[in-house]
């Protein structure tokens, strides 16, 4: 079942494919706002471009953002995932009374209501929610909805920002590339059993050779800044429904394991014969990740 | 004026247990302060202490309000005194109706110009709090704040977009949802803990706020989730045929 209008919001223009092929999904009729590249728009029937944000903030068109829900008055409100994604969400919210689903990992439309899934007490239990408010407005988790190709958008209208809430004043754009892991089908996983940042050319090596990504758990992207922070899997991170997954120095806490645990294949290396993650793979190999991660890099290279 | 820290207590997630139809048992968990909102507390800490301002703590959630040790355990936190609004219907209650309880505890206070969230809170993590509460108040509003610093009264935030890092200014009031890299929450003494003892706490029901229960959707269930089926296969130690086994393994599953 889908609903009459859906209006897809991203900020950037990573997030646009992915939103886009959840809103054809879930709407029969899609539009569009977006910020980042301008050619990027997919998917919809019509497109409203917020800018590029490369010098300015989309804090300022959040105001232009509710104007146009309120215009479109469409059924759903699908927001990526991204902080300024999540901002302009809270005040949709608020101008139209219903809350925020936030972080949906699953959205179905049915004939009482529209049904989402989400992740509560550090992965512990997932909550269901129902709503039938005239307006939903749902933050959609990565890797919630398969993405398909689209043809690109055409109808496309400037939007330039009326608010003037904050004033910008610089910008450090993020240097290499912007990963979006929750569309990997395969990952290599690092937890904080890797000892040492060196072995990270053994990864490397392993997810190359696998052509995976590479993710990682909270503490070696907060704590040892080894990986950039959108590559930590689990709670508050990537939530990843991958074919094939291997952790290495992986323990399976549950805030970690929430974000893998519909793997096809689940294989685990870690020293600790007792470390959760035995109890949930298909594999595991106990040993030592010093010792296992220079000799799989070969293998796996040949 | 005041700086309102929004916290929330919430059950200590490895304390849950999971009964045998997959719902949860709250009966018996151990509450904690919301790590991420310990974040929000230190920052308005940081802030009071240029500014000479307040910074006192506002919450809205059931009747683990009434919880004497974690009263404690907020007010050591530098803050000066609480204020909250308590009802069984506000304990997982959704942002919405969160932010307007929060909204009308900040209003009730008085002088409050600037209110800190943390980034999410421990049971549902919608991070969603602070930026509703935000445009309910009709304040600025920057979320994802990593570096947070007052200058010349006003807020200059460094915070976390998707392609990089911006920073920005805002003039107050504000409200500001803050990053668990924002700073290092102090750890209270125990001079803290017994000084924050004889704080004072204003606890308000919700009718005393103005307020009525309800919620924003309705929840349908809250389930353990369903454990996939594994064949945990193990494999001892890095030997060439150990890892020989493991690469067979890998390339099957490809």
């Amino acid at each position: 079942m889908k609903v009459k209008k859906v209006l897809a919001l991203t900020d950037n223009d990573s997030q646009v494919q992915e939103l886009a092929s959840a809103a054809v999904e879930l709407g029969e009729e899609v539009v569009l706002v977006y910020g980042g590249e301008k050619d990027a728009a997919v998917g919809a029937a019509r497109a409203y471009w917020l800018g590029d944000f490369k010098n300015s903030t989309f804090i300022n068109s959040v105001s232009d953002v509710v104007a146009i829900v309120a215009k479109e008055q469409p059924d759903l409100v699908l927001v990526c995932n991204s902080t300024n994604g999540r901002l302009a969400a809270g005040y949709i919210s608020v101008a139209n009374d219903v809350a925020v689903m936030s972080d949906a990992s699953s959205v179905e439309v049915t004939d009482g209501g529209i049904v989402t899934t989400r992740m509560v007490y550090g992965g512990a239990a997932i909550k269901t929610d129902k709503s039938t408010s005239a307006m939903t407005v749902i933050v959609l988790a990565s890797g919630a909805f398969p993405v398909v190709d689209l043809p690109k958008t055409e109808a496309v209208e400037d939007v330039s920002a009326t608010g003037s809430a904050v004033s910008f004043v610089s910008k450090q754009p993020k240097t290499g590339k912007t990963i979006n892991l929750g569309l990997a089908k395969r990952v290599v996983a690092v937890g904080r059993g890797v000892p040492n940042e060196e072995l990270m050319n053994d990864i490397n090596k392993i997810a190359d050779a696998l052509e995976a990504g590479v993710g990682c758990t909270r503490p070696i992207a907060e704590d040892n800044h080894w990986l950039p922070k959108e590559t930590y899997i689990g709670v508050s991170g990537v939530m990843m429904k991958p074919d094939f997954y291997i952790g290495f120095g992986i323990s399976g806490q549950i805030h970690h394991m929430v974000g893998i645990n519909s793997a096809r294949t689940l294989i685990a290396v870690n020293k600790d014969k007792n470390a959760p993650i035995f109890q949930q793979c298909d594999y595991g190999m106990i040993a030592d990740v010093t010792e296992v991660l220079p000799k799989l890099a070969e293998k796996l290279a040949k | 004026m005041k700086i309102a820290v929004c916290y929330k207590c919430v059950p200590f997630n490895e304390s849950i247990s999971v009964k045998g139809d997959r719902t949860l048992d709250l009966d018996k968990v151990t509450w904690e302060i919301g790590k991420y909102d310990l974040n929000a507390a230190e920052a308005a800490c940081q802030i009071a202490a240029v500014s000479g301002d307040e910074a006192v703590a506002v919450s809205a959630n059931g009747s683990v309000l009434a919880d004497s040790k974690l009263r404690k355990s907020i007010l050591s936190r530098g803050l000066t005194q609480l204020f909250a609004v308590q009802d069984d219907s506000l304990s997982l209650a959704d942002s919405l109706t969160t932010a307007k309880a929060l909204k009308a505890v900040i209003e009730k206070i008085g002088d409050v110009q600037l209110a800190i969230c943390g980034e999410g809170s421990g049971d549902v993590y919608a991070q969603q709090v602070g930026n509703t509460l935000g445009a309910l108040l009709g304040w600025n509003t920057v979320n994802a704040v990593k570096k947070l610093e007052y200058v010349d009264g006003k807020l200059v935030c460094e915070r976390n977009v998707s392609d990089g890092t911006e920073t920005v200014e805002v003039t107050m009031p504000a409200v500001i949802s803050v990053t668990a890299d924002a700073n290092v929450p102090r750890v209270p003494t125990m001079k803290d803990i017994l000084g924050a003892g004889k704080k004072p706490a204003q606890v308000w029901s919700l009718e005393e706020v103005g307020l009525a229960a309800g919620q924003a959707y309705e929840t349908v269930s809250i389930l353990a989730p369903e454990q996939t089926e594994r064949k945990k296969i193990m494999i001892e130690g890095a030997s060439d045929e150990a890892i020989d086994t493991l690469v067979g393994y890998i390339k099957n599953a490809l």
